[in-house]
């Protein structure tokens, strides 16, 4: 049951009795603190899309759904906090979800959302304004938001549910120490300083208009940038490996180790308000599931979603703990908090994070599952390549003049980097499981078709010569000669594959394909390292076992008189 | 009438002459010799016979037929073919390999033949029957590579350069079966061998080729002394007494 706080309920926790019982009470609510102006930023907000926030809804809402919401985020803590939100909250008013947690960079989630695959997912104004409209920062909070709802909306048909009351900008931090002895507060001070810093950047703010070349159109260009993930970039600055980094304003780390964070005096970075941002699945399907969402309008401040992410990132709580508390701490759920607090008190007591034991034992259900899963991602995609790959090397052991072509071909699939591979295959199949076994199918094709069109021409050309002098037809001579030689070597590109497919698929965590590689995203994401190994070490068990399999099979199809002793 | 019949064959690779109008006859139960030094188009005329060579004019009559209207697969398994690295099936025992044309024949009593064949080589089956290629001596896989290719009982042995890649004293021992395979079987054969002095011992006709024509021709008792030339160099060379 559903309990959003009325307004009049301002302090936390005034009697569960006074907590709203009717669904929808009103998204304009505001926490303790500021609310007039959240009331009317939300007010803003609202009427930026038109959305009916008036009359609330009558209690017990009919859900009818065909399908759960697919809800997703990036692969960073914040993000995976903000979809557990929403999913909860959806949960909450009787939707079922389905969750595609740390899905990957901005780019990826995006498309999957503009493609259909995905219904809704945390994102940023800012990052909608710059990265995805590709538009000069301009006008305050309530300009851009107004700019990308509306162009959100013409282009793409998504729409940018009412922000959830805090921003997450960009926030260029610095180790203390450095900060003083070049006397660096703002981002303007950087301009001098700059060619003297290493900087560690993720990926995406080394690419993006609002990050790394938006500084150096500026005039601030740094003397070395490295692009370092999430998880190792705090750990990189307080190691003094580089000198600044580009934290968020709401991360856990940044209060955490003491950082000293440049003050935006350049209005360089945009307002980055945080927002459900919807695409049709939502909006068209389930308007009972916009009006859930929206009622998390203004609900989340700065200083709540920062305490969230430290639990995250620093405490080792789980995600989903961490939603929880949030919302039962801010009143947006009533009852259900019992087991969150205590959650949450366990893991402050054993002293924050599971061990590499621990994580094991305490995931092995999902773990198993998971395993399970990342094998019939190899077996699928192996199963196709040699389908394709086996009678294609027969063929081409006939029509040799095309061999060079095709090995080319499938070299040239080779040495497209994975995580390219797997992007090029979201606009063709979506995400999920299917672009992930598409990607790694190409990855297979080389090995085996090359190993298969060798093995048949170099099996034994002495024998095949005498063979067709004395009268065998080609046919004959294929069936008794080149396929029985060619068979370890087709058996060892065949083993060649499923060790790289074992490993590659590990990637697949990033188009939603599931796997051992989850655990090994969430865990980059959520600077777990535990919960990282807790995915590699079974996916190298289990590349290990295979290899071992798949060579024992080698030698049992090499035949009798040509077996290694 | 001869039971080869080789009237002005002619063969081009691209731009190189391989065969330039040979002409050659062999009777039954003789045993020609082509001799010459590579590239001379020795082999592309012995193969031209069972038609694993296609010639680009001329002809080639074998048994009294035109190989050209001859079914290439039928025409081969009726003819013996022994070559240098004996082409054995590694993966096949000596008796599968031994057994192979009379199975392709769809012969009943296939591996009776193989066995018969391999006994005939001086192999005898109890010891090798079962034997795979790799765990045989180069003479022996060379055995079983002659055995081969009599087992069906062809009335025509091609050898090209048979006996080239083993060691004197096993050459010498299993061109000594030969000789006597001749003898009793009364197989027609046509070798080839860059060795004038294997052509003297093996065979009863000597055909001299250089750049893809017959320099000299002549039973092999008389080439000696007729030899002039090119073909009585290459005597001199091999160091033949004469």
């Amino acid at each position: 049951m559903p309990a959003g706080r009325p307004p009049e309920d301002a302090a936390p926790g005034a009697g569960s009795a006074a907590r709203g019982r009717r669904l929808g009470a009103g998204p304009t609510t505001a926490r303790a603190g500021k609310p007039l102006a959240r009331a009317l930023f939300v007010l803003a907000a609202g009427s930026a899309y038109g959305l009916a926030l008036g009359p609330s809804p009558a209690s017990g809402v009919l859900v009818a759904q065909d399908r759960p919401i697919v809800v997703a985020s990036k692969s960073f803590a914040e993000s995976y906090v903000l979809a557990e939100l929403f999913a909860l909250v959806l949960e909450d008013a009787g939707y079922s979800v389905d969750r595609r947690l740390g899905m990957g960079e901005t780019e990826l989630v995006f498309r999957a959302l503009v493609a259909g695959e995905i219904d809704v997912y945390p994102e940023y104004t800012g990052t909608g304004l710059l990265a995805m409209l590709g538009e000069e920062p301009s006008g305050g909070r309530d300009a851009v938001l107004r700019r990308v709802s509306a162009e959100f909306e013409a282009r793409w048909g998504l729409r940018w549910l009412p922000p959830l009351g805090f921003q997450n900008g960009y926030a260029m931090a610095l180790r203390p120490a450095t900060a003083d002895s070049l006397g660096l507060r703002t981002l303007s001070d950087l301009e001098q300083a700059a060619p003297g810093l290493v900087g560690g950047f993720s990926p995406g703010f080394i690419g993006r208009p609002d990050g790394l070349p938006g500084l150096e159109a500026r005039g601030i260009r740094f003397g070395a940038a490295r692009a370092l993930l999430q998880a190792v970039k705090y750990a990189a600055l307080t190691q003094g490996e580089v000198d600044i980094i580009d934290g968020y304003s709401t991360d856990g780390a940044v209060a955490r180790y003491g950082l000293v964070v440049l003050h935006d005096d350049l209005a360089f970075f945009p307002p980055y308000d945080a927002a459900p941002l919807a695409g049709p699945g939502l909006y068209s399907d389930n308007p009972g599931a916009v009006l859930a969402l929206s009622r998390l309008a203004g609900w989340i401040g700065e200083d709540v979603m920062t305490q969230a992410n430290e639990r995250v990132e620093l405490g080792g709580l789980a995600v989903e703990e961490a939603a929880r508390l949030l919302l039962v701490e801010t009143g947006f759920l009533d009852d259900a908090g019992a087991d969150a607090s205590s959650a949450a008190e366990t893991v402050a007591a054993e002293g924050g994070r599971l061990s590499f034991r621990q994580r094991m034992w305490h995931d092995r259900s999902a773990l198993a599952s998971q395993a399970v899963r990342h094998m019939l991602l190899v077996l699928g995609s192996l199963g196709a390549a040699i389908l394709v790959a086996l009678p294609a090397g027969l063929a081409l052991e006939r029509r040799r003049q095309w061999a060079e072509g095709a090995l080319r071909f499938a070299s040239l699939l080779q040495t497209i980097p994975s995580i390219a591979l797997l992007a090029f295959m979201i606009p063709v199949f979506g995400i999920g499981a299917a672009p992930a076994v598409a990607a790694l199918f190409l990855y297979s094709l080389l090995p085996i078709l090359r190993n298969t069109y060798t093995g048949l021409v170099e099996a034994a050309p002495d024998a095949v010569s005498a063979g067709r002098a004395l009268g065998m037809t080609e046919w004959q001579i294929l069936r008794n000669i080149r396929l029985p030689l060619a068979a370890p070597v087709v058996m060892a590109g065949i083993r060649t594959a499923a060790v790289i497919n074992v490993g590659t698929a590990t990637l697949a965590a990033f188009v939603g394909a599931g796997g051992l590689g989850d655990p090994i995203v969430a865990g980059l994401a959520l600077s777990d390292p535990a919960m990282t190994v807790s995915g590699a070490a079974p996916a190298a068990a289990m590349a290990l076992v295979v290899d071992y399999g798949l060579a024992r099979a080698q030698a049992v199809v090499a035949p009798k008189g040509v077996r290694q002793a | 009438m001869a039971l080869i019949e080789i009237k002005s064959a002619a063969k081009r690779y691209g731009g190189t002459v391989a065969l330039d109008g040979v002409s050659a006859s062999v009777e039954a139960g003789s045993c020609l010799a082509l001799v010459g030094e590579s590239g001379s188009g020795k082999t592309t005329l012995l193969r031209s016979i069972n038609r694993l060579t296609h010639l680009d004019s001329g002809g080639v009559r074998v048994r009294g037929e035109p190989v050209s209207a001859l079914d290439p697969v039928a025409l081969r398994r009726s003819i013996g073919y022994v070559q240098q690295d004996s082409g054995l099936i590694p993966h096949w025992t000596c008796l599968t390999n031994a057994s192979l044309v009379p199975g392709l024949l769809g012969r009943a009593d296939a591996e009776e033949r193989g066995r018969e064949a391999l006994g005939t080589l001086g192999l005898p089956p109890p010891l090798f029957a079962d034997r795979y290629p790799r765990e045989l001596s180069g003479g022996q896989r060379q055995r079983v590579a002659m055995a081969r290719a009599i087992a069906a009982g062809p009335d025509i042995l091609l050898m090209d350069e048979a006996f080239s890649a083993l060691d004197a004293i096993t050459r010498f021992e299993v061109q000594k079966t030969l000789a006597e395979l001749r003898g009793t079987a009364n197989v027609t054969c046509v070798l080839v061998t860059h060795d004038i002095a294997e052509a003297l011992r093996l065979a009863t006709h000597v055909l001299v080729m250089r750049h893809g024509k017959a320099v000299a021709s002549a039973p092999a008792e008389e080439l000696c002394a007729r030899a002039d030339g090119y073909a009585a160099e290459l005597i001199a060379r091999s160091g033949v007494p004469t």
